[in-house]
């Protein structure tokens, strides 16, 4: 059984026909294939597949490779054609496969959490105040609330407080400090929970995905 | 009469890729020509379901509390090989050359199907870090995604009790000729290329 993120299609399962001859590797995550399949059961059988661009994920990429698949997998349902969650998501994996390590893979995946927010229609505005036109400003703290956004906070910095430098970091795209790095997979994990329906996903807790 | 039937057909699939049809084959088989080959079979499963377990070393497959490759007091203690499945053994141990002792995870980390760190035994491999001294870890998990992701956790955790971790050579295998060769194998096989000069 093979579960395919397809262009036209969006999630796809399919059953891999066994006659592909000994020794020949099976489809890789992350790698672009052409595919054909048929049936039109939640269950279609493939009748072909080409490799059209090889991605390969090492080390701490392919962790987090596998966060965004899990991601993925949590977020969207099946059948559902999905071409901007696609196109993000082709291009998260070939930015994966140039950085390797570090607060860089970081900034991706924060990149691509708000991104993904956006195209599904759950954006997360780090340019306004909750219901106002009122811009996060740099010198005040800020809290989220899930259900409407970011609200200023008189309170000190905290697990629930946010800089308003951090946001501002994140919205453009900005290289964070190891706190503010720390504030943002926070707020990014708070403003994806709601989707999860309450139940986390597993690759943080089993390999620390960043 | 027909329970008893019945009840072998659904019985023989467990075993991986035996649906109804060919249960139902192999039943019969066993039943009209081969009814002292169906008693041995029923005897080494119950005989092996009770008396085989994990090495309390390796986890490799074992009647004894270590395992023979555990027990071998010829085998370098300073070198260990991580493999995700006791087949894995029988591989390496058939092709030669490999003469430490090894580690099997019964799996590899896939957090989509929830197998986590707990369910490869990573605790102990841990542990018996901190206690042997290895001079070389050599992480031969399958080259797939959740290999990767296995060997790069499993590098992270033994870094500090661990001089050198090292992967398996992917690529090109031997004979083949690169016409034939599937497009992500040889990509990867170029992308770990060795320098000859």
């Amino acid at each position: 059984m093979l579960d395919w993120f397809t262009k036209d299609f969006g999630r796809l399962t399919t059953v891999a026909r066994s006659n592909a001859k000994k020794g020949a590797s099976a489809p890789s995550s992350f790698c672009a294939y052409q595919i054909g399949w048929s049936g039109r059961s939640s269950l279609a059988t493939m009748t072909q597949c080409e490799l059209v661009e090889h991605r390969w994920l090492t080390g701490e990429a392919a962790t987090v490779g596998l966060y965004v698949n899990e991601l993925l997998i949590r977020l969207l349902p099946e059948r559902d054609a999905q071409p901007g969650v696609f196109a993000l998501y082709w291009q998260i994996v070939s930015l994966l496969t140039e950085v390797a390590r570090g607060a860089e893979l970081e900034r991706l995946l924060r990149g691509f959490e708000l991104h993904l927010l956006e195209v599904l229609g759950y954006a997360l505005d780090l340019a306004r105040e909750a219901d106002s036109e009122t811009p996060i400003r740099s010198e005040f703290n800020y809290y989220f609330d899930v259900e409407r956004g970011l609200r200023r906070s008189n309170g000190e910095l905290s697990e629930d407080v946010y800089a308003g430098t951090m946001l501002l970091a994140l919205r453009d795209g900005e290289s964070l400090s190891v706190d503010d790095r720390r504030a943002a997979k926070r707020l990014l994990r708070c403003a994806l929970a709601p989707l999860l329906a309450g139940k986390p996903l597993n690759t943080p807790s089993f390999l620390g995905s960043r | 009469m027909a329970d008893l039937i019945n009840e072998l057909i659904e019985r023989l699939q467990v075993l991986p890729g035996v649906g109804p049809k060919s249960a139902q084959r192999m039943a019969f088989n066993l039943l009209q020509r081969n009814r002292h080959g169906g008693e041995l079979l029923a005897q080494a499963l119950s005989a092996a379901m009770a008396g085989v377990r994990q090495c309390t070393r390796c986890r490799n497959y074992t009647q004894t509390e270590l395992c023979r490759l555990c027990e071998h007091p010829r085998r370098d203690d300073e070198l260990l090989c991580v493999v995700e499945s006791p087949a894995d053994i029988i591989a390496f141990e058939a092709a030669g050359g490999f003469r430490g002792r090894y580690f099997v995870l019964h799996g590899r980390l896939s957090p989509i199907d929830g197998i986590g760190p707990d369910d490869l035994g990573l605790d102990l491999l841990a542990a018996r870090a901190g206690d042997e001294k290895w001079r070389e870890v050599i992480l031969a998990t399958n080259p797939t995604v959740e290999g990767e992701a296995t060997a790069h956790y499993i590098a992270t955790m033994l870094k500090n009790d661990v001089a050198l971790t090292s992967r398996i050579a992917h690529g090109v295998p031997l004979g083949g000729e690169l016409e034939y060769i599937d497009g992500g194998t040889l990509a990867h096989a170029l992308e770990g290329r060795r320098h000859l000069s």
